[in-house]
């Protein structure tokens, strides 16, 4: 685009820093001496995006490199998409800002099933066709990845090639292929190869997931019957990809340092990948397993160049649960010398509930600030034994304790709603909890009242966790739960705030969705859904005009109870987790039983570890016996 | 404590970024630096900064400027060029000095400044300069209401100078410099412009109570040519900050005549 044209339509937007793409460390390489260019869609707002540890280390990856170049390409607000539309402009990258049809490939990455609807936007903003069956050999390629492509059907007819799991391997495998596919192609030819004989060579690559070549049946109750592989050298499914030495992959030290401001603006050390705490509705803690440790010289080399090369003001331990790090005591000194002379903070973006972490992040540099949160999940002993959260009430006060000795003023607690087999008592303990947690803070802090606030959401099922043949509860019976603690929570004195029942939904709707959904995501885009996960643009309405447009029931996706023996929309997914563990976990949740973190010494066999013939890596190992699984 | 003064220039796509978007910037650019930055007390440390009355965003500043405190002296070629390394595109730098001791802080150092508007090319300089004298010629004050809050503004009384200029290129050589009775009153007549030529339109606002947003000033002499058109930011060059007081005077502490650069 025109500087001119650029200033002009930069004039009409309220926050113009978010496309200008001339941030510290934005690559900027030259465009005709590259083979392959990639542009990086994030499906939200820049100042989401560009706080995502998984966009920078992408960017600082394939850029790294001499033949391929990647910018980045954010969800268009709503004023520079009125612009565009208004003016019969393409969506543009931020780097060139040139045209996303000008590129080779455009990759979206999927962290929130709400962010879809934005996907068909900017496929349509590209000017390429929002189907991947419409596509030419002319349009670029559309691929995605990210967590949510666990279960990617819902995306199956706008996506041509889905990547699974970890991409620092996979997606220069992936522009590998391109490049050949575009060699001596001359200049008025995208490519020398088809379209479809690109998609059948990306099949070859593991990871990738190539819809289109597979076809799904349906029995006649409307479930998913099963999937078929249309072409004989396909595997029957698609296993993730995974890094099993993370001191071997690239790590992002000059990370992009935005310009409009972001959720989170702070230098991220990944200190390890995976969770194997194994609480039962996480799909986090099962697609990233097992755990892999950076060693500490590396975490602190790299925490050295961020500092230097960002000039952040804090670094975040982003990690699942960053103090499960097995050498702390070997890191956190170490780092905070380093952090010392510029002033740097030290954060950590979720605290385990024990009063051990809390004395820790208190003595962090910067670690003090006005809030402090905390993740109980659940009201009672029995529900947190449900979902495995291997947290006790004693566990949770002492850490309130601490926190409000510390000179915490404010505490926030998390819970969630509606989690398989709750009842009233669950939620009474809720209400138990934080009178008590309210009387431990006042008296650690000599009379004076803890300002606690609880924030709660619904149980969302997600596929790949022992809770994906659990359903949702019902809108009414979710909204009554809500209504019932917070009546409760306000009478001992505290805030609560609960995340919208709808949107809740929604998500569990698309979560454990199937192809046909497609339809619906279509139907929602074209009555003009968008940024479905920000309350001021949600609307409900149009979503359940859209599915019955579609022919669909939300209810159906979201509420019902699946039993073992039926196929999942999913099952061609596979992220190395054995389903039997999965039904082990989920019988051992009816029953109340814990299941205890393989980091502790033994391996509780889900699988992972024999599938890909890898070992969960701590810099302080005890000794591990994996061979169960 | 030594203080520093950075003269630094806003334009190209850092034009677009809004005055916290661009202090969050250059803090981090310090950081990077190396410069030995003094920091404030408490739990949230900041370096010690000030900064010249905001540009709007879209604005583009040749000359701007930012105060820094720093721990120990600092050679001052070695600390441009380190600051200049780290900055983003379109932030340069011009200049870096020390302030001598209890030299008044940039907040203070400023209560004026110059604008360049580039004028769009539908009209001639004669309807330009009609437009001006009409402006500038009388008395009464000539109110500007902001939408946002309804607050009325006195134009005329915040500009202090006005001239029809030559943009691009060679600059026009101006004429005659008139000071009014009054200080800061200046008066000027500008040579008659070829037509055709880019026009731009200099303007010498004051801040302080008085001060109408330039947004305002633009608004109110448009109408006055009959010109399509609106305030665009994109057309507005702060060309320098400076104090007057019976004569100009930059933050650097150099006289300058009008519309000096
Ligand atoms: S296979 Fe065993 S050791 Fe490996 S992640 Fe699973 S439970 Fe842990």
């Amino acid at each position: 685009m025109e500087q001119h044209d650029l200033d002009e339509l930069l004039s009409h937007l309220e926050k113009p820093a978010r496309y200008l793409g001339s941030e510290w460390n934005a690559v900027h390489k030259d465009w005709d001496r590259t083979a392959v260019r990639m542009a990086f869609a994030f499906p939200d707002l820049y100042e989401v995006g560009m706080s995502h540890l998984g966009l920078q280390i992408l960017y600082g990856l394939v850029n790294a490199h001499p033949d391929y170049l990647m910018e980045r390409v954010f969800a268009p607000a709503p004023d520079l998409e009125a612009e565009l539309r208004r003016g019969g402009l393409p969506l543009f990258s931020l780097e060139s800002h040139r045209p996303l049809r000008d590129f080779d490939l455009l990759g979206f990455t999927l962290q929130y099933e709400l962010t879809f609807t934005n996907i068909l936007n900017m496929i349509d903003l590209a000017g390429i066709p929002l189907m991947s069956c419409e596509r030419s050999d002319a349009d670029p390629l559309v691929i995605a990845g990210g967590p949510v492509a666990a279960n990617p059907e819902p995306l199956a007819p706008f996506i041509d090639a889905f990547v699974i799991g970890e991409g620092e391997d996979a997606l220069p495998e992936v522009l590998s292929v391109i490049r050949q596919a575009k060699e001596s192609a001359g200049a008025s030819l995208r490519a020398r190869w088809s379209r479809q004989r690109l998609l059948e060579k990306l099949a070859g690559i593991p990871g990738v997931y190539i819809p289109s070549f597979y076809s799904v049946e349906y029995n006649k109750e409307g479930r998913v019957q099963g999937f078929t592989a249309l072409r004989p050298e396909l595997q029957s499914c698609v296993r993730r990809r995974l890094a099993p030495d993370l001191n071997d992959v690239f790590f992002p030290t000059a990370p992009v340092v935005p310009l409009a401001e972001a959720v989170h603006e702070r230098g991220m050390l990944e200190v390890f990948r995976g969770c194997t705490r194994g609480c039962r509705f996480c799909q986090a803690g099962m697609i990233y397993r097992p755990v892999r440790e950076r060693d500490p010289q590396t975490l602190l080399r790299q925490a050295r160049e961020i500092i230097d090369k960002t000039g952040y003001e804090e670094i975040s331990l982003v990690s699942l649960s960053s103090l499960d790090y097995s050498d702390l005591d070997g890191l956190l000194p170490a780092l905070g010398d380093q952090c010392t002379l510029s002033r740097t903070g030290i954060s950590l973006p979720s605290l385990r509930v024990d009063s051990f972490s809390v004395d820790i992040a208190q003595k962090l540099p910067g670690g003090r600030r006005t809030s402090l949160t905390l993740a109980p999940e659940a009201g009672t002993q029995r529900l947190r034994d449900v979902i495995n959260k291997g947290v006790t009430e004693a566990d949770l006060l002492e850490a309130v304790a601490a926190a409000a000795a510390a000179g915490w003023s404010a505490i926030k607690l998390y819970f969630m709603v509606g989690l398989p087999t709750e009842t009233q008592a669950d939620l009474e303990g809720i209400g138990d909890l934080v009178r008590k947690a309210q009387r431990a803070g006042r008296s650690a802090r000599g009379g004076k009242k803890l300002r606690l606030s609880i924030s709660a959401s619904s149980f969302v099922p997600k596929a790949h966790t022992p809770f994906q043949w659990e359903g949702q509860l019902p809108r009414q019976q979710l909204t009554e739960r809500h209504a019932f603690l917070r009546e409760l929570v306000k009478s001992s004195g505290a805030d609560y705030h609960w995340h919208d029942i709808k949107t809740s939904f929604l998500e569990a709707s698309l979560a454990r969705g199937d192809r046909r959904l497609a339809g619906v995501l279509f139907e929602a885009w074209r009555r003009g859904c968008r940024f479905d996960g920000w309350t001021e643009h949600f609307n409900f309405d149009l979503w359940q005009d859209s599915f019955r447009a579609a022919g669909l029931d939300p209810e159906f996706y979201a509420g019902r109870r699946l039993s073992y023996d039926e196929a999942l929309p999913w099952d061609m997914i596979d992220v190395g987790i054995d389903r039997e563990f999965l039904v082990r976990e989920h019988r051992r949740a009816l029953a109340g039983a814990a299941t205890a973190d393989c980091r502790l010494g033994s391996c509780e066999g889900c699988g992972v570890c024999p599938s890909f013939g890898v070992e969960p890596r701590l810099v302080k190992a005890s000794t591990l016996d994996v061979s169960k699984g | 404590m030594p203080g520093y003064r950075i003269e630094y220039s806003k334009t190209g796509r850092a034009r677009w970024l809004s005055h916290l978007e661009l202090i969050r910037t250059f803090i981090r650019a310090l950081r990077r630096s190396g410069l030995p930055l003094v920091f404030s007390q408490g739990f949230n440390p900041h370096p010690r900064l000030s900064y010249c009355p905001s540009l709007g965003v879209g604005v583009a500043g040749l000359r701007e400027y930012l105060d820094a405190d720093l721990a120990a002296a600092t050679p001052l070629p070695e600390g441009m060029a380190s600051l200049g390394r780290q900055l983003p595109p379109g932030l340069e730098i011009g200049c870096l000095m020390e302030l001598p001791p209890a030299a008044p802080g940039i907040g203070k150092a400023v209560n004026c400044a110059w604008y360049r508007l580039a004028l769009p090319p539908e009209q001639t300089a004669d309807a330009w300069q009609q437009a001006i004298d009409c402006l500038v010629g009388g008395s009464d004050p000539l109110y500007y209401k902001r939408p946002k809050d309804g607050k009325l503004f006195d134009v005329r009384s915040a500009l202090s100078a006005c001239r029809l200029t030559e943009v691009g290129g060679k600059r026009s050589e101006a004429g005659t410099v008139e000071c009014g009775a009054s200080p800061g009153a200046w008066r000027e007549r500008t040579p008659a412009l070829k037509e055709g030529e880019g026009l731009g339109l200099d303007l010498l606002v004051d801040f302080g109570d008085a001060a109408a947003p330039l947004r305002g000033i633009v608004e109110t002499l448009l109408p006055l040519t009959e010109a399509a058109g609106c305030y665009e930011p994109a057309r507005v060059t702060r060309m320098a900050l400076l104090r007057h007081n019976g004569g100009l005077i930059n933050p650097l502490g150099e006289r300058k005549q009008l519309w000096e650069a």
